[in-house]
């Protein structure tokens, strides 16, 4: 049976399990070619320079001091707890504290009455109200509800009109659509 | 248990680790000085992110990780130094310390240092961490991003180049 050199080197390391590690134990013992490869990385790993613990030792001293020195240099910065937040949570999060404000702050702001309000408590007293366009339907809807309607005045906002350049005469057929009678 | 500050923790992995990465980057750069000032840098690095590990061992790779990284781009550059001042004098680069002070044994351990500093960087990573930094082949090759098989594979190729190195430049051990 013949094992391959890397094996032979691994079972120095000791990282073969058993039952290899017995094989190439018996293999070494009776091949004279792995006996050889076998005494070489011995050879090679007591030939290895070590570095003295002492030499060691003395320098972890020197780096702790050094490095002592260098965390009292830095700013206090470094000693604030970081937080890895995902994006999506850090958006939502964001997006609820908005919606969180804008409801306290709609919440606490006094009710804006609407123009059924001011219509429902003038009771026979003339009352003046400026409406949207958008909100007109819905008054005149309330007014007919009432049957209030005779007894209103729309006032309609004037229009200004601004005359530029020379004056132009226009004919009836120029005006799309012409005037429905 | 009660559960350590950061400083404590930062402690206890210098305790553990600083003689591994010590002893690496020793190894691979071949000079004590550079070796040293390259843990403070992979410590201060280590510093920054204390929390971020999950165990000390996940800091251990971490930090063996940079010191090896930091250790062979600086062989590299220094190697290209080297190169440069040695054709600029045109003679080979001679060890900083005189001859008569040294022993036999001590030579020896100079040219095997030598050896393996000519190594190709991944086969010198390799032999270095098995030989230097405590670690079984498994733990190699999470650090090094590579399987158990490959780095079995590479820590004999490893020992068989540095053996051809010696063998050309005469090393009789």
């Amino acid at each position: 049976m013949k094992v391959d050199s890397a094996s032979i080197s691994a079972y120095l390391d000791g990282e073969v399990e058993e039952p290899f590690r017995s094989s190439i134990a018996a293999i070494i013992e009776d091949d004279a070619a792995a006996a050889s490869t076998a005494a070489m990385i011995q050879r090679l790993r007591r030939a290895l320079p070590r570095t003295p613990s002492t030499i060691v030792e003395v320098s972890a001293a020197r780096s702790w001091e050094a490095l002592q020195a260098a965390a009292l240099r830095r700013p206090s910065r470094q000693r604030i707890r970081r937080v890895a937040l995902p994006l999506p949570a850090l958006i939502g999060t964001a997006a609820a504290l908005v919606m969180m404000i804008g409801l306290t702050i709609s919440a606490l702001l006094p009710e804006r009455p609407t123009a059924g309000d001011y219509l429902a408590n003038a009771d026979g007293v003339d009352v003046t109200i400026r409406v949207d366009g958008n909100d007109m339907e819905q008054v005149l809807q309330w007014l007919v509800d009432k049957n209030m309607l005779g007894e209103v005045d729309i006032q309609l906002p004037e229009q200004q009109f601004e005359i530029v350049g020379e004056p132009v005469l226009l004919k009836p057929d120029l005006i799309t659509g012409g005037i429905q009678e | 248990m009660q559960s350590l500050s950061r400083d404590e923790t930062f402690k206890l992995v210098f305790d553990h680790v600083y003689p591994i990465i010590y002893r690496i980057t020793h190894r691979i750069t071949g000079r004590e000085d550079v070796a040293e000032e390259l843990c403070q840098e992979a410590f201060i690095r280590y510093y920054e992110r204390v929390e971020t590990f999950p165990d000390r061992d996940q800091a251990k790779y971490w930090l063996i990780r940079v010191a090896k990284n930091l250790a062979l781009n600086s062989a590299k550059r220094s190697g290209r130094e080297r190169t440069a001042y040695e054709r600029a004098l045109h003679e080979p680069a001679v060890p900083s310390r005189s001859g008569e002070d040294l022993v036999i044994r001590e030579e020896a351990a100079h040219q095997v240092q030598r050896a393996l500093e000519q190594l190709p960087p991944k086969l010198k990573a390799v032999l270095v961490l098995k030989e230097y930094g405590e670690l079984n082949y498994k733990e190699i090759g999470s650090i090094l991003g590579i399987t158990e098989g490959n780095v079995k594979v590479r820590v004999f190729r490893a020992r068989e180049r540095l053996q051809a190195i010696l063998k050309e430049n005469g090393y009789e051990g």
